[in-house]
């Protein structure tokens, strides 16, 4: 009985060792970590990647290829055969688009990431403000540049005002019925590169642009986030700093199937780290504090939403609320009726703390 | 066919004692002469080798001078040696002389004869245990003598219920062994399987209880130990109370025991020293240290070759670097630093202690960084490949730990040929092997296949003594209370109470 399967499976052993995976020996390939796309003439695209070369000596340096093709495949075999070593692109970390081309539509462009097994979901996407070969024919610091551009998305999701941002939920903000995507817009400075503005999309065409400064106001409109700062003008020469914002997001809908009525609650609370004029002390000064504060968000959030409803874009996933509610709910009467809807924001701000000193 | 079976090794029959003595005599330590100044004629006979000469000048020889004594039964009465015995059975005659026994004639050509009990005993010292080495707990250990080791196991178990059973073993050897169990606790089947093996076993000489151990395992093919050895009686003497069976093997050092499971190999004797979380911590370090013994070279050298993808980005800059300038495939390379760490191991074993760590010194500092620096391996695979060693020495049962040494092999092979889907694959051999081992007719697996819940009590971690009042169910034995878990408790109550009002 056992010798019955062994001999397959020395045969299987011997024969079949070529069917198994492509031998990727992982110095032996160049791992593209940046793929960049501008538009060129007649409907081209012009694809650029960038390559980190390591050296024995642990210094870094970054290689680009750029070529003009129709598709991005084709391109890819161009880029090939300007490399020395294979390009494999599992190891992508971000993967850039000019302004012309997200305004066109992104979805034919994002299809190559998604079919390819090897890249990863959480690939950054981010839209570039000018020329994106000019903003990678540079090495910024000493890393690689697909290292340092995710490790700069990467930061700003953690820590500031970017609302969490990949393929995976880039492609799933697109794909669902009554929500719209977003994408950090990056731009190259002298000798570095900052995101300066959140790109709106509708559908996949990229619409307008909003300060990131309001990132605040639309990471708190699309969901909860945690560990957030905000700075408060409280009087005249007289600030507040507070620290450790943490918002919950909660949508109440009414009348979800004649004309909506939406109420976005948003329940913020954080400690004050400073305060440039006296010691707070006494109840009265926080309680002011806060409801200026509840007063100042409640303004900004209600402007950049009826931004939003005048652009017809629905960053915030306004219409997936809805669409839970109701069974009629269908995209093209929502579009109709999302500009006019009305929609609320109620701010409850609690501080917690007037801070620790030593 | 008979040139290839060779002749049947008969045991020659000696018919008489005339030529059975002549026999022996053919051997130069062996002493048949007449003793002169006894007024009777006494002819006496033994090996010289195996005989203790003060029992023979002290015991024996003044009383062959009397004049009373002129019977063989007088002689056995007045005699201060309690082993002794009128015998005309030549083939006894024959066994015992070469057991050691003083054979007295009274006339040359008698039929019979006093066998006495003179055997010498050349022993080594109890000595601290070396391979099972335990920093509390007791430092006994067994050695080669038989008589020995039966003695330090039975006076931890002083019980009339604890069974020896002896059996010869070994057509030329005739090798004592010993089959201990305790009556009414220890299963009958298990027994039986055991005495059946043991008595089975058709071989020539056998040197050492390893010998037995390998022919009676239940799959002779496999590279797991199936019965686990022992040089600690402390041990033997807790899994006998358990309801395991020992063997103990005259001339080995080692006693061994079963049926067992493949998580008792990875629990050291010490752990029962030791509170029980940390004795739980300290396995599952082992635990641990297998797993990462057998699967961290292979994945290495799956994830260089074939799933750059799953690198973290963090990492990608020091694991290229360190590969930059490899001329060798992973799967080479790997192959070539496994190889060193085992022959660093087989010179250390083979050499003299002193001699041995300088090769380890040697080989481990100097061949590896020389490797290094040459860009014959990358650094670090050669930090996974010494880990990994390592990780396998941590294994207690030394024979387990050359099967783990052994198994990363194959899991290295399939891995370097077909990736994860290789490693997968000879992890799924692996597990439906270790599924149809079995350790004396019980499952080897156990308790995590068959899933016996009471059994995890002592498994992969250890609870606190109070929780292991039943016997395991792997040995299904028939006493299965090894004390009442709620009885306890409640003497435990009572005085912790008691002392209070005290205080």
């Amino acid at each position: 009985m056992k010798r019955k399967w062994l001999i397959p499976i020395v045969i299987l052993l011997l024969f079949l060792s070529g069917c198994g995976n492509e031998v990727e020996i992982i110095d032996d390939i160049s791992l593209v970590t940046v793929v960049g796309y501008d538009k060129g003439e007649d409907g081209k695209l012009i694809g650029t990647v960038s390559i980190p070369i390591y050296n024995p000596d642990f210094s870094i340096n970054t290689e680009q290829y750029t070529s003009q093709a129709h598709l991005i495949n084709e391109n890819r075999d161009k880029l090939n055969a300007q490399s020395s070593k294979p390009l494999v692109s599992g190891k992508l970390l971000v993967a850039l688009y000019s302004k012309e081309l997200a305004r066109e539509g992104l979805a034919d462009l994002l299809d190559n990431l998604r079919r390819d097994p090897s890249i990863a979901a959480n690939v950054y996407l981010a839209i570039v403000d000018g020329n994106v070969k000019e903003l990678m024919d540079k090495q910024y610091s000493n890393v690689d540049l697909g290292i340092f551009l995710s490790r700069l998305i990467e930061q700003n999701i953690k820590t500031e005002s970017l609302p969490k941002t990949n393929l995976h939920l880039f492609l799933n903000d697109y794909l669902e019925e009554g929500k719209d995507p977003f994408l950090p817009i990056i731009k190259k400075r002298k000798d570095t590169v900052e995101i300066t503005q959140l790109g709106l999309f509708k559908g996949d065409n990229y619409v307008e642009a909003i300060n990131y400064k309001a990132g605040f106001m639309f990471k708190g409109l699309s969901g909860n986030f945690k560990n957030a700062s905000y700075t408060l003008k409280f009087k005249k020469d007289a600030y507040v700093f507070i620290q450790n914002l943490k918002s919950k997001r909660k949508v109440e809908v009414k009348h979800p199937d004649g004309r909506p009525q939406i109420t976005v609650n948003l329940n913020l609370n954080g400690i004050i780290k400073e305060y440039n004029r006296t010691k707070v002390t006494g109840k009265n000064i926080v309680t002011d504090i806060e409801k200026k504060m509840e007063k100042e968000i409640q303004v900004k959030a209600e402007e950049l939403i009826r931004r939003c409803q005048e652009l017809g874009v629905d960053s915030f996933g306004i219409g997936e609320k809805v669409r839970q509610h109701s069974r009629s709910w269908t995209k093209e009467e929502w579009q109709t009726i999302y500009p006019e809807l009305d929609i609320k924001v109620s701010v409850k701000v609690d501080i917690q703390e007037s801070g620790v000193t030593k | 066919m008979k040139w290839l079976f060779g002749k049947k090794n008969k045991e020659t029959n000696v018919e008489t004692l005339d030529s059975l003595l002549k026999e022996l005599k053919a051997s130069s330590d062996f002493i048949h002469f007449h003793y002169e100044q006894s007024p009777h004629g006494y002819w006496i006979s033994y090996f010289q080798t195996l005989v203790e000469s003060k029992i023979l000048h002290r015991d024996i020889l003044p009383y062959v001078n009397k004049e009373t004594l002129k019977s063989l039964e007088k002689f056995k009465e007045v005699i201060p040696i309690e082993d002794v015995e009128i015998t005309s059975d030549v083939k006894k005659i024959k066994n015992k002389i070469l057991q050691g026994y003083v054979f007295i004639q009274l006339h040359e050509h008698d039929n019979e004869g006093l066998i006495i009990h003179a055997a010498t005993h050349k022993n080594r010292q109890v000595s601290v245990p070396e391979v099972e080495f335990s920093v509390i707990g007791p430092k006994e250990a067994f050695v080669e003598s038989v008589d020995t080791n039966l003695n330090l196991v039975r006076k931890r178990l002083p019980i009339p219920n604890l069974r020896i059973e002896e059996v010869r073993v070994g057509k030329l050897s005739k090798t004592r062994t010993y089959i201990m169990y305790v009556e009414g606790i220890s299963n009958e089947e298990n027994v039986n399987t055991l005495r059946q093996r043991v008595k089975g076993i058709d071989f020539d000489t056998i040197t050492d209880s390893s010998f037995i151990a390998q022919m009676i395992e239940d799959n002779h093919n496999s590279p797991f130990p199936q019965l686990i050895d022992t040089e600690r009686p402390d041990r033997v003497a807790a899994i006998l109370a358990e309801g395991k069976v020992a063997i103990l093997v005259d001339g080995s050092p080692h006693a061994i025991f079963g049926p067992t499971t493949i998580t008792e190999f990875f629990s050291a004797f010490e752990d029962y020293f030791l509170s029980w979380h940390i004795a739980s911590a300290f396995r599952l370090i082992r635990i641990f240290a297998v797993a990462f013994s057998i699967l961290s070279t292979p994945i290495y050298v799956a994830t260089i070759t074939y799933h750059y993808e799953l690198i973290p980005k963090d990492l990608l800059s020091t694991l290229i670097t360190s590969r930059s300038n490899i001329p060798l495939p992973p799967f080479f390379e790997a192959v070539f630093l496994e190889l060193t760490i085992e022959l660093l191991r087989e010179a250390g074993a083979r050499l003299p202690t002193k001699v041995g760590q300088t090769i380890g010194i040697v080989g481990g500092i100097v061949i590896g960084t020389a490797s290094v620096e040459a860009g014959l391996t990358s650094n670090i695979l050669l930090i996974i490949v010494a880990l990994a060693a390592l990780a396998s020495f941590t294994t207690p049962i030394y024979r387990m730990g050359n099967t783990i040494r052994l198994i990363r092999f194959p899991f290295l092979v399939l891995g370097a040929i077909w990736g994860f889907v290789g490693i997968v694959l000879a992890f799924s051999f692996l597990i439906a092997h270790l599924l149809k081992l079995t350790s004396l007719g019980r499952p080897y697996l156990e308790p995590i296949y068959p899933p016996r819940i009471t059994d995890w009590k002592d498994a992969i971690i250890r609870l606190p003594y109070s929780y292991l009042g039943k016997r395991p169910v792997q040995l299904q034995t028939q006493d299965t209370v090894r004390f009442s878990e709620q009885h306890a408790k409640k003497k435990r109550d009572h005085i912790s109470r008691k002392s209070d009002i005290d205080d």
